[in-house]
């Protein structure tokens, strides 16, 4: 045990217990599975018309915000290029479904059907399409699990998108609330303030939004503030999620 | 040969409850099954069910689990090696004082495997981790009785006292 906990010898062992496992958590998937087949085949025609009404407004509204963007990504490829820095990737994901949840309650995880075959490594970032999701810890064949943020084993550098305050963000065995340690009581964070990743752990790409501060408390018995924040990711709820595949680049 | 496929049979029936997703608040009273049902087996059929076959399950559930290696492994062999020794004893009993020792065995698995995951740096969460002990004990009786009584008409355990 001891031997797992601090090295990574056994590894390769895990991952082919992961892959003995698959079959089981298929099953273990099955009643999700029924379900959506069943409101595929039953699904009324009028709920159809909703739903592709819906989808062509977001989509419209989408495009709009594309156009946008790309003339934005234009001038910043000028910018950077005048500033000699390096340029950014275009974002390379794959997409990937949760097939089994954490049976743990004092871990949390998800897994997902994708795995080394597709080209999933460790410490691979998730989010999915609200914020930042996670990280992958454990690779097998066909499967990988990942470490959601808000484990209480996990941190994210953040910084403050409102003025760059550079802070840690920490997990706390709660899907709806992080925590941020070690914040002097006069750093400028006040509650609202969005964080967004700030790629300096070298493992998570610049820029994509983590949580929002839900509450700044100035307690004087105490020798930091006590922050807390609530993650964008929907981290109970999502069923699909993005696997990213740019390497981060420093702000 | 029929009994060993009972055996795997019901293990794997025990794992798939033990990952089948529930909902969050309901994550603390999911009883131990796997647990549950090597410890009937090392009960019913001691021949069949020992400290190995408890092992092995064990390296299968620290796969599943995603708990540090070797977690499940030494706590399971503990727990079925108390309950090899113990057997004899244990048929006798009536279902509910079979249900309080298996607080006891489970309960023992469980705080292994809490001190186990305290050293690799788990968080601290109260007597919470005994939750699962007491849930199983209330599932034992019923469980117990319905698995040898058809095991008992199928052949498959003998009829003992």
């Amino acid at each position: 045990m001891w031997l797992d906990a601090y090295l990574h010898f056994l590894d390769p062992l895990k991952s082919r217990l992961m892959d003995l496992s698959r079959p089981l958590y298929n099953m273990a998937n099955l009643p999700h599975i029924l379900q959506k087949w069943g409101e595929d085949k039953f699904a009324s025609k009028d709920e159809l018309l909703v739903e592709t009404a819906r989808l062509q407004a977001e989509n419209l509204v989408l495009r709009a915000k594309v156009q946008k963007l790309a003339a934005l990504a234009i001038e910043n490829v000028r910018l950077r290029e005048l500033l000699n820095a390096t340029t950014l990737l275009e974002d390379n994901v794959q997409v990937a479904e949760i097939i089994a949840v954490s049976p743990d309650p004092t871990q949390q995880y998800v897994m997902l059907n994708r795995g080394a075959e597709d080209g999933v490594f460790v410490g691979q970032a998730v989010v999915d399409a609200n914020g930042l999701f996670g990280q992958v810890m454990e690779v097998a064949s066909h499967n990988a699990r990942v470490l959601l943020i808000s484990d209480q084993r996990h941190a994210v550098p953040v910084l403050v998108d409102r003025n760059g305050v550079r802070a840690v963000i920490e997990g706390a065995n709660d899907f709806y609330q992080l925590e941020l340690p070690h914040v002097a009581l006069t750093t400028d964070i006040v509650a609202g303030d969005v964080l967004s990743t700030s790629g300096l752990g070298g493992l998570f790409p610049v820029g994509y939004p983590v949580a929002r501060v839900a509450e700044v408390r100035h307690d004087p018995g105490q020798a930091f503030a006590i922050v807390k924040a609530r993650p964008f990711a929907q981290l109970d709820r999502s069923r699909y999620v993005l696997l990213l595949f740019d390497k981060p680049v420093a702000p | 040969m029929k009994a060993y496929l009972v055996v795997t049979l019901t293990l794997f029936l025990a794992m798939w409850l033990s990952i089948v997703a529930v909902p969050q608040w309901a994550l603390w009273a999911r009883p131990e099954w796997t647990l549950l049902v090597l410890i009937f087996w090392a009960l019913y059929a001691p021949d069949r069910c020992g400290v190995f076959l408890a092992a092995s399950v064990g390296l299968f559930q620290d796969g599943l689990t995603a708990s540090v290696l070797g977690k499940h492994v030494l706590t399971y062999s503990l727990v079925i090696a108390v309950t090899v020794l113990t057997y004899k004893r244990l048929r006798m009993y009536a279902a509910w004082q079979q249900a309080a020792f298996v607080f006891l065995l489970v309960g023992l698995n469980q705080l292994l495997g809490y001190w186990i995951g305290l050293a690799v740096g788990q968080q601290a969460v109260g007597m919470w981790f005994l939750y699962p002990a007491l849930m199983s004990a209330l599932l034992w009786p019923g469980m117990m009785i319905l698995l040898r009584n058809s095991c008992m008409k199928a052949g498959l355990i003998r009829r003992m006292l």
